[in-house]
């Protein structure tokens, strides 16, 4: 029944020509690539079992593998209520931002770390609440980034009221590039005045290339099969894997002894000095948020609030390489604070605070271990050091 | 159990392959359906009591098809088409038509409760798959294009045999017929079927889960933008073809390995000219399949024009809900059925016939993608919203957002384009006898296997038909 075959007839044809030798020595080949793998397979798991964290396997790449394999759970333990993925409450709709906004003196607006905390007076909002006595309300909502939490207020029409308040934007450190913020550059005029949302053109894919390389640079950890054939050397190198909360690429370092998981974003973040972060276009975006809200007779503070990474990097084992070139550390928060105070912007960088509190560790450290958010001690702290400098 | 795990490279393979090649070739086949069992039984132990019992059925059925009265034969082949169909149809279309008899009576009653229960039954992985494979032996036994099987153990090891249970190829009682009653196991055929393994393995555990990774872009939920739904599309075109011509190649060589000779299943479907062409090369097992038992049985092309269009239509129509119980598996397969008729009823006034080699190329393509983004989608909605998104009047506004964009998809996007149309396939590469091909297929079998060990494991797609 060949003839049901006519392509594999030919195919066995020309392999049964082969001369017998050749033929084994092919099989051969074959099966030998086959068992060199199995061993290094092998040899790689016993490196892994005497590893810095003890990995249950090697297999790291999967999301959540990480944190499952080093047996954390996502936060350390002292959860705030309400902050587990499912325990916490719906943000609110749109809508619901008006009437609690009119009456505050303060606006928070900024990243998941400002939405975070728990309940209401847990917050950073409530905390600064409580040290400075004013009325602050929170517009910061988690899963939106720094800027889309920025525009949903602006867009809302909440500051047009004529009443004068301060609106703090809490960024930070590794959100600070013109690639995040380019929504917000795009949005703001010259002359400070919000600009339509813009559909797309074709100009932006031009945009994009040029801002592809600090973008593959940000990424490229986490998804690519390349790093998970890597894996083997987890004992030498920190494995990467994504965090299951928010599926950001992390890496699990020991500091004290203790897992500390890192966001692969803060490394590369640390390497960027405010030149390499597109700083001229970023202090251009802020004078013309500070004239859109000048306009609208509101006061603008910008937070920097540094990378967990940022804090520790110094302290944490095995020793993050050197060879990556990073900047100075506290020098990115210093150097924005200082151009933004230049073009008349009050700016508060919290790396010294949240430093200092790293090492003193009064009520505890300021940033979760398994979490790249700030902890009960630096939310209190953080706002701590800006009520002293709210005007 | 995937033939891209651990447990089945290091474990299952090695150990079959061994005890297969030990036991003198009485018994062989019974190993081999104890093998296949224990395969699909890794996945769920009480399927295996289908699979043998639609086993039975189907070898009671062609025993009496075989050897009954003339007359007695066409009720027989009726009991087992009506009776394999009906098995496929509960376990696959059951949900569906239970929803829609559901809908049909809540239209008489104001209650908005639910009369007709949910049927939740898990779907049997590869029922298509075998149950296709069973309607063939019968069918071949009535027409007298095979002979009825030998003995049970036999026919049991062809409906299971595991490399190609769960995925196809769907390979006809009358193509293996001969090797389930003797086969030889030169060491070319073992070399053959290596060789077909290594490039199987490689195509699904290098290029398919590598593009895999960028469908989310399109099909990840969300209103994708331009570029999230062109890279989200055409990676999946490229995930869906290396990995199940991957998985083909890998049961051709597997079955090489147990001295079976399977048919092809995919001839470089992305460099065909036409959606007829596209149809020769994809798929082969199924398309094939349905011509012999569906099209050819329907008319075909000899009752006239219109009742080939409507032919060719239906056929691909019941191709599509092969698949599975979905409107979008229907969409898909009316798409490629109004393109087949068309082309049919154009025939040499096809404006593309004397168009350069690459104009049919490139629309070609488009059509099959787009046929792509309706059977990769899991609704209408879903559907028109990347659609929309290809054609870039995406709802939303940041149409070159390359944030949902994974890296990797950009690299390789070109290259899995350039393999598919510019290289030879598994079985042109496999004519290639020079010693660095051996290089090259070593080290693609090192970096394979190395990626099933260190990487996440991605199913195959066609598991789930």
């Amino acid at each position: 029944m060949a003839e049901q075959h006519p392509d594999l007839a030919r195919l066995l044809a020309a392999h049964a020509a082969l001369a017998p030798g050749r033929r084994r020595l092919w099989l051969a080949g074959l099966a030998l690539a086959w068992v060199l793998v199995l061993v290094t397979e092998g040899v790689a798991r016993l490196l892994v079992a005497n590893s810095l964290v003890s990995l249950p396997q090697a297999h790291v790449s999967e999301p959540g593998d990480l944190l499952r394999m080093a047996g954390l759970p996502r936060y350390d333990g002292l959860d705030f209520p309400g902050d587990k993925p499912g325990e916490r409450p719906a943000d609110p709709p749109h809508g619901l931002l008006l009437p609690r906004s009119q009456r505050a003196e303060v606006i928070v607006c900024g990243a998941s770390f400002f939405a975070i905390g728990g309940a209401p007076e847990q917050q950073f909002a409530g905390q600064l609440a409580r040290f400075s006595g004013r009325r602050v309300y929170n517009a910061a909502r988690f899963g939106a980034g720094p800027v889309a939490s920025l525009l949903e207020l602006l867009d809302s029409g909440v500051l047009a009221d004529g009443r004068p308040r301060t609106v703090v934007w809490g960024v930070v450190q590794r959100s600070w590039s013109t690639r995040e913020m380019r929504d917000l550059i795009e949005r703001l005029g010259p002359a400070g005045e919000l600009l339509p949302a813009r559909p797309s053109s074709l100009g932006e894919v031009w945009q994009d290339l040029t801002l592809a390389s600090a973008w593959l640079d940000a990424r490229w950890t986490g998804s690519s099969p390349l790093r998970g054939w890597l894996a083997p050397l987890a004992p030498f190198v920190p494995p990467t894997a994504l965090d299951p909360g928010t599926r950001a690429p992390a890496r699990l370092y020991a500091f004290r002894g203790q897992p500390m998981l890192v966001y692969t974003s803060a490394i590369s973040s640390a390497e960027r000095d405010l030149e390499a972060r597109g700083g001229d276009a970023l202090v251009e975006a802020c004078e013309r948020l500070e004239r859109h809200l000048a306009r609208l007779g509101q006061r603008l503070i910008v937070v920097t609030v540094p990378d967990k990474f940022e804090i520790y990097r110094d302290r944490l084992q095995p020793r993050p390489s050197s060879r990556r070139g990073f900047v100075e550390p506290g020098s990115f928060g210093a150097e924005l604070t200082r151009r933004l105070g230049e073009g008349g912007i009050q700016a508060l960088d919290l790396y010294p605070a949240l430093h200092a509190a790293s090492l003193l560790e009064q009520g505890g450290p300021p940033y979760w271990r398994h979490d790249t958010h700030w902890a009960p001690a630096g939310i209190e702290v953080a706002a701590r050091t800006l009520a002293q400098t709210l005007p | 159990m995937a033939f891209s795990t651990y447990t089945f490279l290091c474990w299952f393979l090695p150990a079959t392959l061994g005890v297969y090649a030990l036991l003198p070739a009485r018994w062989r086949n019974a190993w081999l359906a104890l093998a296949s069992y224990a395969f699909y039984g890794w996945w769920r132990f009480d399927y295996c009591a289908l699979l043998l019992a639609l086993t039975a059925f189907n070898f009671l059925c062609g025993r009496r098809i075989a050897r009954g009265a003339a007359r007695r034969r066409k009720a027989w082949l009726q009991a087992s088409v009506a009776g394999s169909l009906a098995l496929l149809a509960f376990f696959k279309y059951g949900g569906m038509f239970a929803d829609w008899l559901d809908a049909l009576l809540s239209l008489a009653r104001s209650d908005a409760a639910r009369v007709v229960p949910v049927l939740d039954v898990v779907l049997p992985v590869g029922i298509s798959f075998f149950t296709f494979q069973a309607l063939s032996y019968t069918v071949d036994v009535y027409r007298g294009e095979a002979r009825e099987a030998r003995s049970f153990v036999d026919f049991a090891a062809y409906i299971a045999l595991f490399p190609q249970l769960v995925a196809g190829p769907i390979v006809r009682y009358a193509q293996v017929e001969h090797d389930l009653l003797q086969r030889d196991h030169g060491s070319e055929k073992w070399l053959l079927g290596a060789r077909f393994f290594v490039l199987g393995l490689a195509k699904k555990v290098l290029l398919a889960d590598t593009f895999a990774l960028g469908v989310p872009a399109a099909f990840g939920g969300g209103s994708p933008g331009f570029l999230d739904a062109w890279t989200g599309s055409l990676s999946y075109a490229l995930q869906l073809y290396f990995d199940f011509s991957g998985y083909s190649d890998m049961a051709v060589g597997l079955g090489l390995g147990f001295g079976f000779r399977f048919p092809q299943n995919f001839n470089s479907p992305y460099k065909s000219i036409s959606i007829t062409d596209f149809w020769r090369r994809w798929h082969l097992s199924l398309s094939s399949w349905l011509r012999d038992y569906l099209y050819i049985p329907l008319g075909g092309s000899r009752r006239g024009p219109l009742r080939t269009y409507a032919n060719l239509f239906s056929v691909m129509l019941l191709g599509g809900l092969w698949h599975g119980a979905s409107a979008m598996f229907l969409a898909w397969g009316a798409w490629h059925g109004l393109w087949l008729a068309l082309e049919r009823a154009l025939g040499e006034r096809h404006p593309l016939q004397r168009a350069p080699r690459w104009c049919g190329l490139l629309s070609t393509h488009l059509l099959v993608l787009l046929g792509w983004v309706a059977f990769r989608s899991e609704g209408w909605g879903q559907c028109f919203e990347v659609l929309r998104a290809l054609f870039g009047f995406g709802s939303t506004p940041s149409a070159f957002d390359l944030r949902r964009v994974p890296e990797v998809s950009l690299f390789l996007l070109p290259l899995g384009y350039l393999v598919c149309l510019f290289t030879p396939n598994t079985w042109e590469l496999t004519l290639d006898l020079r010693p660095r091909r051996l290089v090259g297929e070593a080290l693609a079998c090192t970096l394979a296997l190395l990626a099933v060990l260190t990487y996440r494991a991605v199913p195959f797609l066609y598991f789930q038909f």
